[in-house]
């Protein structure tokens, strides 16, 4: 199918109805960021109600517009990507060249119309974007500015670029993770990325919060490293009681058996034996002879080895859903280690309607996840993501008071574009 | 800021749970200085001294009726299901009858068809979808560290009860309602996989789960140096400071070659080139050459760092024998004032 370009199709407002009472209904976010961790917080801005304006280089997209395009031949892969639209449902998008003055002058104008400024570059990149912070709170002091940098913006790591991995190992999770005895292991997904989109996400909505109690916007810098330390702060801790963590594996330091299991469909269970009650219980279930030594969790401690055996050997005659359902009844605790394709059908998740089904031009209808705050009945209504471009006559209009014959300059120069620029993908 | 300085100065917050989930979020909330009170002492004992010490430094204890507290609060954080909060007295209904606001973090959902399933920390990281890209192909995948569904879920609870603070300063809706379920906080974080998972599409190998545990390819692995191991994690955009780096500039000539860039030849050059290095001189040449570079850090690496000390992470609790020990206090540094110290 030939898809129309944004200018075609005309603008598709993707803002909650007036007199929504989200939290956020009425408050309008600049997004500078890419990728994942300040689109996932963006994300939830917008979740929350408010207005999300997404600024992309029409020269330098946002790069997840090239990753999970289902069919690499359509027309404008770029607005056909899986995880762009994940991540940047229900934002507006302007694409404009930041190094032109026009502009510079777009961005800062939008700047100072917003509440909040939300980027996660380098520090020190948005400055020379012409967005200091000085120069934006003299001129507007209740916008607030919230930058998410991997480390830091202090000397001696400001300049030093970093991705989920990296900021992870920073961080310490890398070291205390691993197999058993083995050796630190990354984890699997960017795991700083939506860390620090969550936390991101939190300091934008306390500058809110704050702004009602004081007037005035502050400016708040989002490390990831440092979030991420927070998340192991009882490690931190015990190090300095003398008490460090060793790598365990899967296993639990008071609770056991506890591991992952292998199921006769080729898939892995996850169990916990929590208390000596639910033991018994277990080892009725799995067919494990009783015996003294394993009544109390410090014996079965011991003999963890031995029972992983008997455990994946019964495990194995079962299908994991089955293996599951069976442990769940016994009251032991229990999953699948499920991966995305298994939450299609997943009964929680279908129940709680995590996915929601939304209409695209060119991919048809699409499944996008729903909010995960979930404020009573007033949950936003899940809108695709923008096309590139898609927004910029109705932002610079509706925003910035532009004229059509400006809007139409701007487009000529090739200051504003709803295609990439330069051969940009 | 205000004159304390303190965000949540003046705002009460019932804490009834103690997961992880609900600990670390009510940390936070009390850090920016929420009145935190802790509903059932035996919540509390269920902690190790390393948890309390981290999770509690600055709350009290709720005296006297729940009940009663929880009506007077702003807000109740909890981890208890539906059927469990009405059986102590602070179900929906009424709280909402007091305009509380009520924060719910469960692993399956605070009511419905998984909300009475047992679940644990391994249980709940296994059902969110991310454990499945954790580990060594061919081996069982494998669990962060930390609790990290909870972990993740903590952060959403922190938001979920500034967003509901916001709304009833702005909308004037004192009983908001928010349920949260670890579940979900991790399916709707799955970077890619999600939403090519989500539509049935075929996943790109390397998102699909555990590509090859911690070394995907030569650019994107971890290496052992002299004392630890280092991480390398270039994207086309870092491959001139990376070969600038590695001291070999004429190798960008093939910068395109995909099947290069991720080989075992290259990889065993990185490695070469890294092993003699410590730590320390590997991060001055990533600073030097702005390269995305780092190594794998152990506490005492963190602790003694005067960069992580400069952007004021830190906060002292005091710990056994009356001994200073540093906690991660504010998420994100700004002048808003974050003490965990109480009179």
């Amino acid at each position: 199918m030939t898809m129309p370009t944004a200018s075609q199709v005309g603008t598709a407002p993707t803002g909650p109805a007036l007199g929504d009472t989200l939290p956020l209904t009425g408050i309008r976010v600049l997004d500078l960021t890419m990728v994942w961790a300040g689109p996932f917080a963006t994300k939830l801005l917008a979740d929350l109600g408010a207005e999300v304006i997404k600024v992309e280089g029409a020269g330098r997209l946002d790069l997840t517009r090239g990753l999970g395009v289902p069919d690499p031949d359509v027309e404008q892969p770029w607005n056909n990507a899986r995880y762009f639209n994940e991540f940047n449902r229900n934002k507006y998008d302007i694409a404009l060249d930041p190094r032109t003055e026009a502009g510079k002058r777009i961005l800062f104008d939008l700047a100072l119309a917003s509440d909040i400024v939300i980027d996660n570059f380098r520090p020190h990149v948005v400055e020379r974007m012409g967005l200091s912070w000085d120069r934006l709170h003299a001129e507007n002091s209740r916008v607030s500015m919230i930058s998410m940098p991997a480390y830091s913006s202090h000397a001696g790591e400001d300049k030093l670029p970093g991705y989920g991995p990296n900021v992870e190992e920073m961080s310490g999770i890398t070291h205390f993770t691993g197999y058993l005895g083995e050796a630190p292991h990354k984890l699997g997904i960017s795991y700083g990325d939506p860390v620090a989109g969550l936390g991101g996400a939190a300091a934008a909505l306390l500058t809110i919060w704050n702004r009602e109690r004081t007037g005035e916007g502050i400016r708040m810098e989002v490390s990831q490293r440092n979030l991420l330390i927070s998340l192991i702060g009882e490690a931190i801790v015990a190090a300095q009681l003398g008490r460090e963590p060793q790598r365990m594996g899967n296993r639990h330091p008071l609770h056991a058996p506890q591991g992952v299991y292998p199921t006769r469909d080729e898939r892995w269970v996850a169990l916990t034996v929590q208390s000596d009650d639910a033991w018994s219980r277990f080892a009725q279930l799995a067919g494990i002879t009783p015996r003294a030594d394993l009544g109390a969790a410090v014996g079965r401690q011991s003999a963890h080895d031995e029972l992983d055996e008997a455990i994946a050997a019964w495990s194995s005659q079962l299908e994991g859903a089955h293996a599951v359902e069976k442990l769940r009844a016994a009251g032991v605790a229990a999953s699948l280690v499920a991966d995305a394709r298994d939450f299609l059908d997943d009964p929680v998740l279908v129940e709680r309607r995590f996915l929601a089904e939304v209409p695209h031009e060119s991919l048809g209808t699409m499944k996008i996840s729903t909010p995960s705050w979930r404020f009573e009945e007033s949950q936003r209504e899940v809108h695709r993501a923008p096309f590139l471009g898609e927004h910029n006559e109705d932002v610079l209009r509706r925003v910035l008071g532009y004229s059509s014959e400006q809007i139409e300059q701007l487009r000529a120069e090739g200051v504003i574009a709803d295609a990439p620029l330069g051969g940009a993908k | 800021v205000t004159e304390s300085g303190f965000p949540l100065e003046g705002v009460t917050v019932v804490e009834f749970g103690s997961s992880k989930a609900v600990k670390l979020a009510t940390h936070f909330l009390a850090g920016y200085g929420a009145t935190v009170l802790i509903g059932d002492p035996a919540d509390a004992e269920a902690l190790d001294e390393a948890q309390r010490l981290y999770f509690d430094a600055a709350k009290g204890v709720v005296e006297g009726p729940l009940v009663e507290s929880a009506e007077a609060a702003d807000v109740v954080v909890t981890d208890r299901t539906v059927a469990a909060r009405t059986e102590a007295g602070i179900g929906p209904e009424s709280l909402a009858a007091s305009g509380t606001i009520v924060v719910a973090v469960t692993p399956y959902g605070e009511a419905g068809v998984g909300a009475d399933w047992p679940a644990s920390e391994l249980t709940q990281f296994a059902s969110g979808g991310q454990m499945a890209s954790l580990g060594d192909r061919g081996r069982e995948p494998l669990q962060a560290y930390g609790n990290q569904g909870e972990s993740q879920a903590a952060l959403h609870v922190v938001g979920a009860v500034i967003a509901a603070l916001i709304r009833r300063a702005r909308f004037g809706i004192a009983d908001s309602a928010v349920d949260i379920s670890v579940q979900e906080v991790q399916a709707s974080a799955l970077e890619l996989f999600g939403g090519v998972a989500f539509n049935g599409d075929t996943v790109p190998d390397a998102f699909m789960p555990r590509p090859n545990g911690s070394a995907l390819h030569a650019l994107w692995a971890m290496y052992e140096c002299a004392d630890g191991l280092v991480g390398v994690h270039v994207n086309t955009p870092n491959l001139v400071p990376f070969f600038t780096a590695l001291g070999r500039p004429d190798l960008l000539e093939k910068a395109g070659d995909m099947e290069f860039l991720q080989s075992d030849e290259l990889r065993e050059l990185v490695s070469e080139w890294i092993r003699p290095m410590t730590k320390a001189q590997f991060m001055e040449i990533a600073s030097e050459y702005g390269a995305p570079f780092s190594y794998v850090a152990e506490p005492v690496d963190l602790l003694d760092s005067e960069i992580v000390a400069s952007t004021g992470l830190w906060r002292e609790v005091t710990g056994p024998d009356g001994v200073a020990i540093k906690v991660p206090g504010p998420m994100s540094e700004s002048p808003l004032r974050f003490d965990l110290a109480r009179p």
